[in-house]
């Protein structure tokens, strides 16, 4: 999105008052109001929809194979795809990398554990059809979701089967769903002396820089980083200002799990 | 003066404040960031003020602006000045200067460059064409509406690329997407138009101010000839618009038969002629003198 | 591709290919042990590290970094005259080539997108218009991938000021870049308060990133230091 010089000048001074003026009225810590389906893809062991109010749409499937621990190295694979982008572009790629990064570290072996030789390996399919902001957050979200609402078949046959050579049976009907915490990752754009959570796109494009902070089992954790919301107007900032970033992500973090877990 | 001006600087270095009282309380002295140097806002015990710094390596070079100069962008003045209090203005005398910092010439190109080590500076990266300034261009192509060129030098500054950034010898390498070329272009052609200088248009109605729509481009430049020319502006992405419609701008170098033949003097504004030959060849010239 | 030849300027044979030798055996590529107290002693690794500019004449500006086993040398091309449409201010491209075989595609382009986003924050953009810089980041060889590969990041920013500056670009400040070692965190700074970048891969939650950035911050005006003094006994 290219914004005129005065518009850009008009928003930025807009966000940078105290309080910030953000162009739809939000206070810097509101998120823009979510939609969300779940559980909507047969084929998928878990699968979660969320909108957001600007109409980017982003799609999370998850699936399980049965493998064998001792062949496979990681029990999560992470697929990113964005519409308009291609895979290979540096952008897909840096998404896919801090997802595969949260979900290998953050999925506890534990829950997709069957037998002392078979595991689960998840699949986490993440489509974003329509795309108007950074997506990062939207997509842990989405997967938030669909982790929270995944159904993984359970295992009839023996759970110790270290001396018999057996590949496990499961049940015809009945499901497991899927335990544990999950990851998100909140975006917070900081203009002049002030930060603001879920920026939109006009408010990316007059942003000073971006931080993106993930949260895991009531903490922020690694990764942290700033990322490019815009192409021509980074500047540096001060330390005080990402530490009052963390604070904010800090504040508001509980609600965002909290409504997640309502979401039915 | 209260403060002295390192002669030596690295980027980020304050330079000097954009306004400096000196002895005589009446005078005051501005400066204004030239080449390798910013003017960037900094706070000091909670008071924003304006500095300039240096973003290169280099040494310090303090010209002073004469005042004929100042009236010609006395329109920019004006502004300026009610930033900086405007009845400042009445009461002061202000002598302005012009701050720049000249990176040190180590490149293998410079050693060769006897001439004007002092005001010229080689070093291609801070001489990108910018609006109004006077360049010498190559006819590459022409066409019935407009000739195009490549631009060598910027008068005053050196050449605009010693290597136009491919690399010295030619081969330099390009990113697999396509580097930063890819960012407005596909792939194929960013990577194929390797190696390529900044280009410039001339279209027919700016060759010359008078009898604009009789111009004939073939008539006023053939390819090859070095053409004096000003920047009309940035143009498009591909190349920047140039102009000839002033009497000193021009052919200032040419040959005869489409450079087959000898070195052309320019007899007249419309004329040259070959020096061997005699042969009259017709040509949009540069005043020489 | 035949739109991809390069028609205006003799190139070498087509199928030339450059020289490549055979990795070391496993005996002789003694891994160096890390000393946790060695990471946080920010003065002996200045001694330690060696710096060159300018030896790639081919590129516009190039630097050479070499500390502790990581090798990284760093060529900036540009501005170069890109084509297409209009762009008011450069843009950039950084590009990472691993000749070590140790890095993956992820890790890769986490480098590179470190090095951009601090870089655009400080190289003066608005002067190079209808321009591009590009910046190769080429890793000859590696201290420890999995442990302190945020090291080798910080090694490769601090090389990159060294590159830009000496293709003469124009940057605000110099970008300088220090590496917490306890906390697997990296981060920037210009004017010795200010961060340009910031990337943490810690295991543990980021609630002491204050006491993080205090730390790196003392450190970085040490390499700051460092830097000046090369830049200026190397150009006087």
């Amino acid at each position: 999105m290219i914004l005129s010089a005065t518009e850009r000048s008009y928003l930025y001074e807009l966000l940078q008052q105290t309080p910030p003026i953000r162009p739809d009225g939000r206070s810097n810590k509101q998120f823009r109001p979510i939609q969300s389906h779940i559980g909507f893809l047969d084929n998928s062991n878990g699968s979660a929809k969320i909108t957001l109010s600007d109409g980017s749409e982003c799609i999370v499937s998850i699936k399980a194979e049965v493998v064998e621990k001792s062949t496979t190295n990681e029990l999560v694979s992470v697929d990113v795809d964005v519409s308009g982008h291609r895979d290979d572009t540096s952008f897909i790629l840096n998404l896919q990398s801090s997802l595969k990064t949260l979900y290998l570290k953050h999925i506890s072996s534990e829950s997709l554990n069957l037998t002392t030789k078979f595991a689960y390996k998840l699949f986490i399919d993440v489509l974003v059809i329509s795309n108007y902001s950074y997506p990062l957050t939207l997509m842990t979200f989405t997967s938030y979701l669909a982790l929270n609402n995944t159904y993984l078949p359970k295992i009839t046959s023996s759970v110790d089967d270290k001396e018999i050579e057996e590949q496990p049976t499961f049940h015809d009907y009945e499901f497991n769903k899927l335990i544990g915490q999950f990851p998100i990752v909140f975006t917070v754009a900081i203009i002049g002396k002030n930060y603001i959570i879920d920026p939109n796109i006009e408010e990316m494009e007059v942003s000073d820089n971006g931080l993106i902070i993930s949260w895991f089992n009531g903490k922020p954790i690694s990764p942290i980083q700033n990322v490019k919301l815009n192409d021509g107007n980074l500047k540096s900032v001060k330390p005080q200002l990402i530490l009052q970033s963390i604070d904010l992500v800090k504040e508001v973090a509980n609600d965002v799990i909290n409504s997640l877990n309502s979401a039915e | 003066m209260s403060i002295e001006i390192p002669s030596f600087t690295v980027p980020g270095q304050p330079l000097c404040p954009t306004l400096q009282k000196t002895k005589d309380p009446k005078l005051v002295h501005k400066f204004e960031p030239g080449n390798g140097a910013i003017l960037q806002q900094v706070e000091i015990n909670n008071k924003k003020t304006s500095i300039i710094s240096s973003t290169l390596v280099g040494k310090v070079q303090i010209e002073e602006i004469l005042e004929d100069e100042k009236e010609t962008t006395d329109g920019q003045d004006e502004e300026e000045s009610k930033n900086s209090q405007k009845e400042d203005n009445e009461e002061y005398n202000i002598k302005k200067f012009k701050i720049s910092v000249i990176p040190n010439l180590k490149n293998q190109y410079n050693e060769f460059d006897f001439i004007n080590k002092e005001t010229t500076n080689t070093n291609f990266a801070t001489n990108l064409p910018k609006e109004g300034d006077i360049v010498l261009s190559r006819v590459t192509k022409l066409n019935l509406k407009q000739a195009f060129v490549e631009i060598l030098a910027v008068e005053g500054s050196g050449n605009v690329l010693t290597d136009s950034g491919i690399g010295s010898n030619g081969h330099g390498i390009i990113a697999p997407g396509g580097g930063s070329g890819a960012a407005t272009f596909s792939i194929h052609q960013a990577s194929s138009d390797l190696g390529e200088t900044f280009k410039g248009i001339i279209r027919s109605q700016d060759v010359r101010s008078t009898d604009r729509d009789k111009v004939k481009i073939i008539e006023s430049f053939k390819p090859g000839d070095i053409i004096r020319a000003q920047i009309l502006s940035l143009g498009d992405g591909t190349n920047y618009y140039l102009t000839t419609s002033r009497n000193d701008l021009g052919v200032v170098y040419a040959k005869s038969y489409n450079g087959a033949g000898g070195l052309m003097y320019a007899i007249d504004w419309q004329t040259m002629v070959c020096s061997k030959t005699g042969e009259l060849e017709s040509r949009k010239c540069a005043k020489p003198f | 591709m035949a739109t991809t030849i390069d028609r205006r300027r003799l190139l070498g044979p087509a199928n030339a290919k450059p020289l490549v030798f055979a990795p070391l055996p496993e005996e002789y590529q003694q891994k160096l042990q890390i000393d946790a107290s060695k990471e946080d002693d920010i003065e002996s690794q200045i001694t330690r590290t060696f710096i060159k500019s300018g030896l790639i004449t081919n590129a516009n500006g190039s630097s050479f970094l070499e500390l502790d086993g990581n090798i990284v040398s760093i060529s900036v091309y540009g501005p170069r005259p890109i084509r297409g449409s209009f762009v008011e201010k450069t843009t950039l491209s950084v590009n990472l080539e691993d000749n070590t075989g140790l890095f993956n595609d992820l890790l890769n382009k986490k480098f590179c997108q470190y090095i951009e986003n601090n870089f655009l924050s400080v190289i003066n953009l608005s002067k190079y218009p209808k321009s591009g810089i590009d910046i190769f980041i080429n890793i000859i060889s590696v201290q420890d991938i999995d442990q302190l590969y945020l090291k080798l990041l910080s090694l490769v920013s601090d090389a990159t000021t060294l590159a830009i500056i000496d293709a003469g670009i124009e940057i605000i400040d110099l970008v300088v870049s220090s590496f917490d070692y306890e906390n697997n965190t990296v981060l920037s700074y210009i004017k010795n308060d200010e961060i340009v970048g910031i990337l943490g891969e810690s295991e543990d939650s980021i609630e002491n990133l204050s006491k993080i950035i205090e730390k790196t911050q003392k450190k970085s005006i040490h390499v700051k230091n460092a830097l000046t003094t090369h830049l200026i006994s190397t150009s006087q």
